[in-house]
C-alpha cells in the first residue's frame, strides 16, 4: 500500500463500532440527545474549565465504549484546524490591552499587534474546536447509522436513504481516490495536473452513483414508503443516558441563570475560577460521564 | 383404500419475451433485436457471448432496468413472472426477480449486513417480524450467519457479493438474475458463489439466469445455454449441444471451455462438460510429453530483487525474503492466493511503494499497470493521455479525439498500457489484468504482451488465471504466505500443482501440456 492509500485506510477505520459500551447499548436517538446536550454546553460556555470538563467526560466515555483508537484518529484529523484557529486569532483579532509584540508586519495581514488576550482567546477557541470534534467523533463511533436511518425513515424515506448512502460510499470513494493517486504516481513523465485528477475523481464518483442507483432500483427503492417501526424496548442504558442528558440541560439552564463559569475575552481576559465555578465544571463532567458506570455488554 | 394421484406438473414460464426489440437512448443499433425466448420456472440458464453482444441488456430487461431505468425505445412484449414489463418498473419486479450485478462494492448500500438484507424487504413493506425471520433464514441458507453482525465495509469482495446475493434472495424471488457476479472475485470466492447458486436451483427451484465468461465452471450445472451475438440469440441449447454447435463454427470456438477445446482440437467426441467426463475418455494415454517453449532466460538482468520483505504496521509480514531476477524479453507470471503479497511485491518492484527491507535493482524504467485501467484515465481526450507514438503503438491513434471513458474495456486497457509504456520501460508489471475479461479479450491481451516481450521488455503478470498464465508465460513464480514457493518453467509450476494448474494439466498430469493446443498434440 502506498503512503496515500495507507493514510486513507487509517482514516477509513473511523466509524461506528458496536463494542458493547454504555453508549452503544442505548438507542441511537438517546445517544444523539446526549451529544446534543454536550453541544449545548459547548455552545453556551467558553470557560476553559467547562471545556476541559467536556473533553474529560468524552474521554471517559470513549474509553468505556472502547473507541479510543478511532477517537485518536479523529483528533489527529482535527489537530490542524485547532492549531490554525489558535494561531490565526492573535493575528486576526486586534482587541486586548496587554500588548506582547507591537507593529509586526506581514504581507496580506498588514501591520498588527499581538496581545495576551488574543493569544489566550485563540487557545480557548482551539480547545473548544477540539471539544466539538471530540463530541462529533464520539457520536460517529457510537451511533449506529442503520438504526438512525430506520428512525429517520418514519419521516422522510428518500432523504434518510440518501444520507445513509452518502455515508456508506465515503470509504469507497476514498479508496477510488487513493487508487487514482497511486496510478498517477505510476505514470511516467510529468504527472497530470491536480485539476485533471480531481475531474477524474468526480467522474468516477458519478459512475459509482450510477451503479448505486441501479442497485437501489433492483432492491425496490422506488417503492419505499415511510415505515411504522415499533421502537425497541428501553434498556437501563437508555434510561441512564437520557437522564444524564436531561441533567446536563438542567445544569446548563441553572448555570446560565446563576451566571456560573463566566468567561470574558476582551478587553481583559477574565475566567471565573471560584469554587462554585469549579463545582459547576465538575458537575458537568460527572453528569456527562455518569453512563460510564454501566457495565459493558459483550463485544460484537 | 385411498388412491394417491400425482399429476405431472407442467412448469409455468418464469419469463417470456416475444419479438422484443430494444435500443438504448441515442444508439444507432438495437441492443436486443427481435428477441423471442421463454424460460420455464426452475431452469438454470447460462447466458454467454462476447462483450457488447447483448447479454447484459437481456438481463437488465428481465430486471426491468431496461427500459424503465435506462430509457430508450422498446417494442414487442415481455413478461417476467407473469407481469408485463411495460407496466411494471424495476422496483415492482424486485418482488419476484432478484438481481445481482458485477461489482460487489456498489451493490451493497447499507452499513451493516443485517440492515442490507432487510433493506429490500422494508422497501416492499414487509412486517418487522417477518423481516427479522426472513433475514435470519436467508443468512442461514447462504451460510453467512456469522456475517450478520458485521459492518459491510469490513467484508472482502467475496463476502460482499454473498451479502448482495442474500439481499437479492431475501424476498424469495421466483427468478434470480446474475450479471457476471464472479468477475471481480478470486477463484475460490467465485466457486463458492456458484456452488451456492447450484444449491438454490436444486433445493429451492429458484429460476437462475446467469451471465458468465468462464463457462467451464457452470456448464455442468446449467440446464440450458443461451448465446448472444449482436443482440440476437444465436444458440439456445442444452449444454452438450451448445458445445457441439460452438465447436462447429470457428467464430465461436473461442467460447469453448479448455477441456472441450482440447477434445475438439484432438477430434474426440462428445465434447466433455467437465473434467470427470473428460477423464473417462482419456484413460490409457501415457508416456508422451508436450514440447513447450522452456528457453532459459538469457538476456541481461533488468530487475533484480534480493531479500525483499514487507509488513503493514504491526501486522504479520506480507512478504519475507523474496528474491528473483527478471531478464530482458522474459515472459513471467506471478501466482498465489488472495493476500499472498502479489500486489505488494509488484508495487515494491516498481517503487511506488517504499521499500523497507531488501534491495531492488532496476536496469532502466519499470512500468506498472494496476488492476483497474480506469485509474489511469485522467484526461478528457485520448490524445492528452499519451504521446501520438505511444497511441499508435497500441492501435489507438484513430481514437485521439474521443473521451477515454467512451472506449471499450479492451481499448481502455490498451490506452492504460500506452500511458505506462510511453517511457519505453525495461520491465512491465501488470496486476490482475484479466479480471472480468471475456476469452477473446484475454487472447488479445496475451498476444499484445507477447509482442511487447518480443521487443525486449521483461513482462511480469500477477494473476489468478492459470489458463491465461499458460497461454502467455515461459516462467511462473508462486507466492504463498509472503514467500516464494516455486520459481521455474511454466510447464513445471503450472503443470505440477493442483489449485494453480490449468484444466488441461489436471487432466493430463505429468504430460507437460498446459493449453488445449499442447494437449491436443499428445492426443
Amino acid at each position: 500500500m502506498s503512503r496515500t492509500a495507507d493514510t486513507a485506510a487509517r482514516v477509513l477505520s473511523f466509524g461506528y463500532r458496536d463494542r458493547g459500551g454504555p453508549l452503544q447499548q442505548a438507542r441511537a436517538t438517546t445517544v444523539v440527545g446526549w451529544c446534543v446536550a454536550l453541544g449545548l454546553v459547548l455552545a453556551l460556555f467558553m470557560n476553559p474549565l467547562v471545556l476541559a470538563a467536556v473533553l474529560l467526560a468524552v474521554a471517559v466515555m470513549a474509553w468505556r465504549c472502547r473507541v479510543i483508537p478511532e477517537m485518536l484518529v479523529a483528533l489527529a484529523i482535527s489537530l490542524p484546524v485547532t492549531i490554525l484557529i489558535a494561531l490565526v486569532n492573535p493575528i486576526a483579532s486586534q482587541q486586548g490591552v496587554t500588548v506582547w509584540v507591537a507593529g509586526i508586519h506581514l504581507p496580506v495581514f498588514g501591520t498588527f499587534d499581538i496581545t495576551q488576550e488574543a493569544v489566550f482567546y485563540g487557545l480557548v477557541l482551539g480547545l473548544r474546536s477540539a471539544a466539538i470534534f471530540a463530541v462529533c467523533a464520539l457520536y460517529v463511533c457510537t451511533v449506529s447509522p442503520d438504526e438512525l436511518l430506520r428512525v429517520l425513515r418514519r419521516y422522510s424515506v428518500r432523504s434518510a436513504i440518501t444520507a445513509s448512502l452518502a455515508v456508506r460510499f465515503v470509504p469507497t470513494l476514498a479508496r477510488d481516490g487513493a487508487n487514482l493517486a497511486t496510478a498517477r504516481a505510476c505514470r511516467p513523465g510529468a504527472p497530470p495536473s491536480t485539476g485533471a485528477v480531481v475531474r477524474a475523481a468526480f467522474a468516477r464518483s458519478l459512475e459509482r452513483a450510477g451503479d448505486a442507483a441501479l442497485a437501489l432500483e433492483t432492491r425496490g427503492f422506488a417503492l419505499a414508503r415511510p415505515m411504522r417501526v415499533a421502537p425497541a424496548a428501553r434498556t437501563l442504558a437508555d434510561r441512564v443516558v437520557a437522564a444524564c442528558s436531561i441533567g446536563l440541560v438542567a445544569l446548563v439552564i441553572a448555570g446560565t441563570a446563576a451566571g456560573l463559569a463566566r468567561f470574558t475575552a476582551y478587553p481583559l481576559t477574565s475566567t471565573a475560577t471560584a469554587p462554585r465555578d469549579l463545582a459547576f465544571a465538575a458537575a458537568i463532567a460527572i453528569v456527562a460521564a455518569l453512563p460510564a458506570v454501566l457495565p459493558r455488554r459483550y463485544e460484537r | 383404500m385411498n388412491t394417491l394421484t400425482i399429476e405431472r406438473a407442467v412448469a409455468p414460464s418464469a419469463l417470456r419475451f416475444d419479438d422484443f426489440t430494444y435500443a438504448y437512448p441515442a444508439a444507432d443499433v438495437a441492443a436486443l433485436e427481435s428477441l423471442s425466448i421463454a424460460v420455464a420456472a426452475g431452469e438454470f440458464v447460462l447466458v454467454c457471448g462476447d462483450s457488447g453482444s447483448g447479454k447484459s441488456t437481456f438481463l437488465r430487461a428481465i430486471s426491468g432496468l431496461v427500459p424503465h431505468h435506462f430509457g430508450g425505445a422498446a417494442s414487442g412484449s415481455a413478461e417476467i413472472c407473469g407481469r408485463d414489463l411495460r407496466e411494471n418498473s424495476a422496483g415492482e419486479l424486485a418482488a419476484c426477480c432478484g438481481t445481482l450485478l458485477q461489482d460487489p462494492e456498489t451493490q451493497v448500500v447499507m452499513d451493516s449486513v443485517r440492515a442490507e438484507i432487510a433493506f429490500p424487504l422494508e422497501n416492499l413493506g414487509w412486517e418487522r417480524s417477518a423481516i427479522a425471520v426472513a433475514v435470519e433464514e436467508t443468512a442461514a441458507a447462504l451460510g453467512i450467519e456469522a456475517l450478520l453482525a458485521r459492518r459491510t465495509d469490513e467484508l472482502s469482495g467475496g463476502e460482499l457479493q454473498r451479502v448482495a446475493l442474500a439481499a437479492a434472495l431475501a424476498s424469495r424471488p421466483e427468478v434470480l438474475v446474475l450479471d457476471e457476479p464472479t468477475s471481480q472475485l478470486d477463484p475460490v470466492a467465485a466457486d463458492e458463489l456458484l456452488a451456492t447458486l447450484a444449491r438454490l436451483n436444486n433445493d429451492r427451484g429458484t429460476t437462475i439466469i446467469l451471465a458468465d465468461h468462464r463457462l467451464e465452471r457452470v456448464l455442468d450445472v446449467a440446464d440450458r445455454v443461451v448465446m448472444f451475438e449482436q443482440g440476437r440469440v444465436v444458440i439456445d441449447a442444452e449444454p452438450q449441444r451448445f458445445l457441439t454447435e460452438a465447436a462447429s463454427d470457428l467464430r465461436r470456438a473461442h467460447l469453448l471451455p479448455p477441456l472441450a477445446e482440447l477434445f475438439d482440437r484432438a477430434g474426440i467426441s462428445p465434447l466433455p462438460l467437465n473434467a470427470k467426463t473428460a477423464r473417462k475418455h482419456l484413460h490409457g494415454i501415457t508416456g508422451r510429453t508436450a514440447a513447450r517453449d522452456a528457453t532459459e532466460p538469457g538476456g541481461e538482468v533488468v530487475l533484480d530483487l534480493r531479500g525483499v520483505g514487507h509488513r503493514y504496521g504491526d501486522a504479520a509480514p506480507v512478504l519475507s525474503d523474496v528474491a528473483f531476477a527478471l531478464h530482458a524479453g522474459e515472459r513471467a507470471v506471478l501466482m498465489g492466493a488472495n493476500g499472498s503479497g502479489k500486489s505488494t511485491l509488484l508495487r515494491l518492484a516498481h517503487g511506488v511503494q517504499r521499500l523497507r527491507k531488501g534491495t531492488v535493482d532496476r536496469a532502466g524504467e519499470v512500468a506498472l499497470l494496476l488492476q483497474n485501467p480506469n485509474d489511469y484515465l485522467i484526461h478528457e481526450r485520448v490524445a492528452d493521455e499519451a504521446p501520438p507514438a505511444a497511441l499508435a503503438q497500441f492501435g489507438l491513434d484513430r481514437f485521439g479525439g474521443r473521451d477515454p471513458r467512451d472506449l471499450s474495456g479492451g481499448e481502455r486497457q490498451r490506452l492504460a498500457l500506452a500511458i505506462v509504456m510511453q517511457s519505453d520501460p525495461a520491465v512491465l508489471l501488470l496486476d490482475e489484468p484479466t479480471r472480468g475479461m471475456d476469452q477473446s479479450r484475454k487472447h488479445e491481451l496475451s498476444m499484445l504482451l507477447r509482442a511487447i516481450a518480443a521487443r525486449g521488455t521483461a513482462v511480469l503478470v500477477a494473476t489468478h488465471d492459470a489458463e491465461f498464465a499458460a497461454s502467455f508465460a515461459q516462467r511462473a513464480l508462486l507466492l504463498g504466505s509472503g514467500a516464494l514457493l516455486a520459481d521455474g518453467p511454466a510447464a513445471e509450476v503450472l503443470g505440477g500443482g493442483w489449485h494453480f494448474s490449468t484444466a488441461v494439466a489436471n487432466l493430463l498430469p505429468g504430460s507437460g501440456a498446459l493449453t488445449p493446443a499442447e494437449g491436443a498434440e499428445l492426443l
